[in-house]
């Protein structure tokens, strides 16, 4: 009795997103059955959606041995092989809501038996003291542990310059809110990233968004579906944003409104932006938080470059555009602020084109601005770079300010 | 008699913590591995041991707070006898004073009283 109720509770997901799999898990998301949870702990089925690295497949068998008993993973993707059993598997066509329930009911009542631990059972960094037990050593904490100095370490504070002791860890490339793939060596000293290193760049984003934009490259586009796609995008983005400063239901919203955009509905954006101003988004997003230079913004290009206030759109010399008085809408500040708000206006300016024009066709071939920026030579900037003297929940926000291909280009390229 | 009584008492209870372990040790399907003992780190692993020394920054907010706690600790007893010892006392609790303003202005530049 108590095994059914519980397996009628929203099966609790963790989601390690690989390659090529994100526009179909924020699908996911918003099924009422699924609860995908923020980390392993909270979950039990983890749900592997698309291709990993070979180098990640350690990093996702200690997430799988994180997860608490009873468990099960769940592979969503073409790839995988034959030797994985049939209820833990969906082809990437499929939905696989259903299959996860069944997978969850199965788990819960003992019918499907929990996995057991895939990493060896010992602790990645074991104590090292003086003593036969790691106990005692010498300084005034008891022990030199890592053969490192005492008093304390050599490098200041960068906030206060009082040389005290960092903590120094891998993160990813597992994680809500982060770009998939992306592993990063982070040290940091008391609350502040002191330094940051690309140990894994993040894998190549795949959006569901760009379709209209391949398409164009063949053959005649409608431009209203030009420019719902980029209306879409930007709303995802900016429902990551809401979701990470602590605005759920917003967030939610956003994710609603852009999958109406999608199915060719008319929406209004202006009250999700005015319920999100009266949530006090502004006061969530210091002011200068996150702010890039002229010369990034101008190598990254699309919205982070208009957020910085240059009026950079290949729009503007497209001639249905300049028929419908299309002028580029720019923000001066260039930080997390801007970019947000650049999002918000380009996705309110791309819904007032189509109302406009609603049976425009631009030519095959014809050059439209895609929703991020393509043009631009690869950069050599680094994502480490913006990191260094944020706090971590500052450091989130300021990564989920650029949308995913900015961040790809941000980080060093991903070795075959 | 009464001696009997406390560790009657403190023998149950000794046997019926055993008991419950001994209980949670059959029952537990699966045990807790190292994996589950470290910290979410989106599939990453922790360089150091847990115990490492790691600045934690509330020291500053701790200094804060002891200078003005004791302040406050020795001002009440003060406050009492100073009736009584009069001008001697009041130079004294303002050397007392004058010395953990040190402490304060020390934070001060230290940014304690910055709102981050």
């Amino acid at each position: 009795m108590l095994e059914r109720l519980a397996a009628r509770a929203p099966v609790p997901v963790f989601v390690a997103m690989g390659r090529d799999r994100a526009p179909a898990v924020e699908r996911l998301l918003q099924s009422a059955d699924i609860d995908v949870t923020a980390t392993p702990r909270h979950a039990s089925i983890l749900l592997v959606a698309g291709r990993v690295r070979d180098s990640d497949q350690a990093y996702l068998d200690r997430l799988h041995d994180q997860l608490p008993h009873p468990r099960a993973t769940f592979w969503w993707g073409d790839e995988q092989g034959d030797d994985v059993d049939e209820a833990q598997r969906a082809a990437s066509s499929d939905d696989p809501v259903i299959s996860l329930r069944a997978l969850y009911r199965n788990l819960i009542s003992g019918a499907h038996a929990s996995e057991t631990h895939r990493l060896a059972d010992e602790p990645p960094a074991p104590w090292r003291g003086k003593g036969d037990h790691g106990q005692g050593g010498e300084g005034m904490m008891g022990g030199v542990p890592y053969g490192r100095m005492m008093p304390m370490p050599p490098t200041p504070d960068i906030r206060d310059g009082l040389a005290l002791d960092v903590y120094t860890t891998q993160i990813g490339p597992f994680m809500p809110y982060w770009p998939a793939g992306l592993v990063l060596e982070v040290t940091f000293q008391g609350d502040v990233i002191q330094s940051a290193e690309v140990v894994h760049p993040p894998y190549p984003p795949r959006d569901v968004d760009r379709v209209p934009f391949d398409r164009l490259l063949h053959e005649t586009t409608a431009l209203a579906q030009i420019e719902r796609a980029r209306a879409a995008h930007h709303l995802v983005c900016i429902a990551r944003v809401l979701s990470l400063v602590g605005l759920p239901t917003l967030s939610r919203r956003a994710q609603i409104l852009a999958v109406r955009v999608r199915a060719n509905e008319r929406v209004t954006i202006e009250p999700l932006r005015k319920a999100a101003a009266r949530a006090g988004l502004r006061a969530a997003l210091a002011p200068g938080l996150g702010r890039i230079d002229d010369r990034l913004a101008r190598e990254l290009g699309g919205p982070a470059q208009r957020a910085a206030g240059d009026a950079i759109d290949d729009r503007s010399d497209n001639p249905t555009y300049t028929r419908l008085d299309f002028t580029p809408v720019t923000q001066t500040k260039s930080d997390c602020r801007a970019r947000l708000a650049q999002w918000f206006d380009e996705a309110e300016q791309a819904l007032a084109l189509v109302s406009a024009a609603p049976d425009a066709m631009m030519d095959q071939g014809a050059l439209v601005e895609a929703p991020w920026a393509l043009r631009a030579p690869p950069i050599d900037y680094r994502v480490t770079e913006l990191l260094p003297g944020l706090e971590w929940s500052e450091a989130l926000l300021v990564l989920n300010s650029f949308d995913s291909a900015a961040l790809c280009r941000m980080g060093p390229l991903e070795t075959p | 008699m009464a001696l009997t009584g406390l560790l009657t008492i403190m023998g149950t209870i000794v046997a019926g913590a055993l008991l419950l372990q001994w209980v949670a040790a059959r029952t537990r399907r699966d045990r807790v591995v190292e994996s589950q003992k470290i910290p979410f780190l989106g599939g990453s692993a922790p360089n150091t041991h847990a115990w490492q020394r790691f600045h934690v920054r509330y020291y500053s907010m701790t200094l804060l707070f002891i200078a003005f706690e004791m302040e406050m600790m020795f001002m009440y007893p003060w406050a009492v006898v100073y009736v009584a010892e009069g001008v001697k006392a009041l130079a004294e609790m303002g050397m007392f004073l004058a010395i953990l303003t040190v402490g304060i202005l020390y934070g001060w530049r230290e940014g304690i009283f910055r709102w981050q």
